[in-house]
């Protein structure tokens, strides 16, 4: 059980446990989301000279894709500005705790408590991908509509009921973060066995219980820890620890399978094999199909993704699972095989979408620079980068490394 | 709480020493796939000329074939609005308006596969409108299902255990 | 919440209270110091051109004002794909405009006159229909 214990050096501790850091990263994050989407809304309609469309999904996207979430698992959700404003109100207070704060503190819906939304909220971004990645104006309403409706969940149901069982994003963040090298944890169990109060979950004066209600003292998965070290601050034994290991360590384990994360599995390695022959292929009907919302390609364009990610790969998946235990003359639950089985495609579905995110983030990543010195596209300069030209970065090498990501992922499934 | 929890089905299946034996040959058998430069001669060098249309959002055709060495002319014209041709890695562009027929001419020294991009910004998909240079057999495509191919009879292999 | 803990609270609502302002303050404080400049270019009148093709829209204004001796100050961008910038009755270089970016320039018209401005390089099948017409009057003479 290979684990470095990051949080017995003092000051990496001291950081972690401390509310500023986080809070200011948050701080900064939300500024930047108001003025992205203050540009998808009212900046140039040209795709490529708005800030919003250029930081949304060439530099967030790359950054999350890339290194946030193969790295950090779900720590991009410790920082996201979508859920802060309304925690922040939930709470009554930034960085201090005990502030009396708003909310009608509900309980999320006992049916709902599972990945079926984000599930299906993924597929629905997906029908209209072609125009979100394209257009700003609608790339800015998209950001609007998050940030409010997280901020009406907040303040009807408790904690982060948005992050745990809406947010499409959160979904996949969870789903990949078990293959993270980083995880909170307990030091030692029986400490937690003789603590009564189990402040983790509860709260004290010096840290709110859970957000996420991943229940610190029970945690053996990343996929609802969101990182946040609040039960670093709670726990009043010291003994929630934040761990270094190797990747995949969650895969192995039984606990945490379910049905729901196992179709968002499906969802997300079938919607990157439908946006890679859309988006980066060389049919050019296939694009304008899902570009025109309402054409009748377009609806063709939905009805092969929803089919393919909840359908088709699933359907073939389960033939697989059923040759297989046929072969092996196993008694065991067909339903249960399916789930713990399709949890091995996990690696090949992030890798999957890191090849894809490789395919273009390197060669569009030139925009960064100008969109910098012209967010809105209104013609300003404000470093000198306006009119730096276009410039595919590494293209020579980028096949090389999708090529070494995907079967990177194929190798990690099979093992 | 046992060790064995953290363990893949691979190591569990037992470190004997057949086994490892047999893991170390596989690795090498995919490193040789990959890298290995397989010895193939085809034609001469020849002159070969293309005409590409440009349209919202595609080029047709959309996939050009030629050996290394070959003399390409690409003749861009367009039927809709201003498109343009990039080619990755060799980093030549030219632009075609409406009307008019541009010429692009280079040696297909580098051998591979190449995204051809639209150069002038042509409308919203732009950033998405591609086509493909094939400069001789696409040997990453090829290696790479090579070693794909290890991997998943790796996997079998494992599994029987 | 301890004092010095009201402190600290109060110092992180006030961190971003800043960053919240600074993010949606500066495209306009921005906007306001360039139209601050270009109007220091004194006698002369500012304009924002927005091209489209013509099934979008064409131009975003088809009518334009100007005066004999008086500087117009054209600010020419393009919401979709490439466009230029021409006036008949002028030997003026066209301009391109590329989608996304902005192009300024300054028109000084010598001789009241309805000049035509349209586009030239070809930008879909109604790319003929974008024009519009810079209506150039002499406050000197009468006029009715």
């Amino acid at each position: 059980m290979m684990r470095y214990e990051l949080t017995q050096i003092p000051w990496l501790k001291r950081l972690l446990v401390s509310r500023w850091p986080l809070f200011l990263a948050r701080a900064v994050t939300l500024a930047g989301f108001v003025l992205t989407t203050v540009a998808g809304l009212i900046g140039s309609p040209v795709g490529s000279h708005n800030f919003a469309i250029i930081f949304v999904w060439i530099a967030w996207w790359t950054f999350l894709k890339l290194i946030a979430l193969p790295f950090g698992g779900r720590a991009w959700c410790s920082i996201c500005p979508i859920p802060a404003m309304g925690e922040w109100i939930q709470q009554g207070a930034l960085v201090e705790p005990g502030g009396k704060g708003l909310g009608l503190g509900r309980q999320w819906p006992k049916r709902l408590r599972n990945v079926w939304l984000p599930t299906l909220g993924f597929g629905v971004i997906g029908l209209f991908s072609a125009v979100t990645l394209t257009q700003p104006r609608v790339t800015g309403w998209v950001l609007l509509g998050f940030i409010l409706l997280a901020a009406v969940l907040s303040l009807v149901f408790e904690r982060r009921a948005f992050c745990r069982h809406v947010c499409p994003i959160g979904g996949f963040i969870g789903l990949y973060s078990r293959v993270a090298p980083v995880e909170v944890r307990v030091r030692d169990r029986s400490v937690c066995a003789e603590h009564e109060d189990k402040t983790c979950v509860t709260g004290n004066a010096h840290g709110y219980g859970c957000p996420w209600q991943a229940s610190p003292v029970s945690l053996t998965q990343n996929t609802n820890c969101g990182l946040c070290m609040e039960c670093l601050r709670s726990c009043s034994r010291d003994n929630i620890v934040v761990n270094l290991r190797p990747f995949g360590a969650d895969l192995a384990q039984r606990a945490g399978r379910s049905l729901d994360q196992a179709y968002f599995g499906f969802m997300m390695l079938g919607s990157v094999v439908i946006y890679s022959a859309v988006m980066l292929g060389t049919w050019g009907n296939l694009k304008t199909a899902a570009y025109n919302v309402g054409t009748p390609g377009w609806f063709i364009y939905v009805g092969v993704l929803l089919a393919f990610t909840l359908g088709v790969l699933p359907g073939l998946f389960l033939l697989a699972v059923r040759a297989g235990r046929a072969l092996a003359r196993s008694k065991a639950s067909l339903k249960k095989a399916f789930i713990a089985q399709s949890h091995a495609i996990i690696p090949l579905g992030l890798m999957a979408w890191v090849a894809f995110t490789i395919s273009f983030a390197f060669v569009k990543f030139s925009y960064v620079w100008s969109v910098l010195s012209d967010p809105f596209g209104w013609g300003w300069n404000l470093f000198g980068t306006a009119q730096l030209p276009w410039t595919p970065y590494l293209s020579s090498i980028t096949p090389l490394l999708q090529v070494l990501a995907l079967l990177g992922g194929l190798v990690w499934t099979s093992i | 709480m046992t060790n064995t929890k953290y363990q893949t089905p691979a190591l569990r299946a037992g470190a004997s020493v057949t086994n490892i034996k047999f893991q170390i040959a596989l690795v090498v058998l995919a490193i040789a796939v990959l890298v290995v430069p397989v010895p193939l001669t085809w034609a001469a060098p020849q002159e070969r000329h293309v005409r590409i249309e440009a349209s919202q959002f595609q080029f047709t055709p959309s996939v050009v074939s030629v050996n290394p060495g070959d003399k390409v002319t690409i003749d861009l014209t367009t039927t809709d609005v201003v498109h343009g041709l990039y080619v990755d890695d060799y980093g030549l562009n030219i632009t075609a308006d409406p009307g008019q027929t541009t010429r692009l001419t280079f040696v297909a020294d580098k051998a591979g596969t190449f995204a051809l991009r639209c150069f002038a910004p042509c409308g919203p998909l732009h950033p998405f409108m591609v086509g493909k240079l094939n400069v001789g057999p696409n040997w990453l495509l090829w290696r790479a299902m090579g070693v794909a191919g290890i991997a998943a009879f790796a996997g079998f292999w494992v599994l029987r255990k | 919440m301890a004092t010095r803990g009201l402190k600290q609270e109060w110092l992180a609502r006030l961190i971003l209270a800043l960053l919240l302002v600074a993010a949606i303050a500066t495209p306009f404080a921005v906007q306001w110091i360039q139209a601050d400049n270009s109007a220091r270019n004194a006698n002369a009148t500012t304009i924002e051109l927005r091209a489209r093709m013509a099934e979008n829209g064409g131009w975003s204004s088809d009518a334009i004002n100007a005066t004999v001796g008086q500087t117009l100050h054209l600010r020419l961008t393009s919401d979709d794909v490439i466009h230029s910038f021409a006036v008949g009755q002028t030997d003026w270089p066209v301009l391109d405009i590329k989608p996304g970016e902005v192009v300024t320039t300054d028109l000084v018209f010598d001789r009241p006159d309805r000049y035509t401005f349209f586009c030239t390089r070809w930008c879909g099948a109604n790319h003929w229909r974008m024009r519009g017409l810079i209506e150039v009057t002499d406050p000197k003479s009468d006029t009715t």
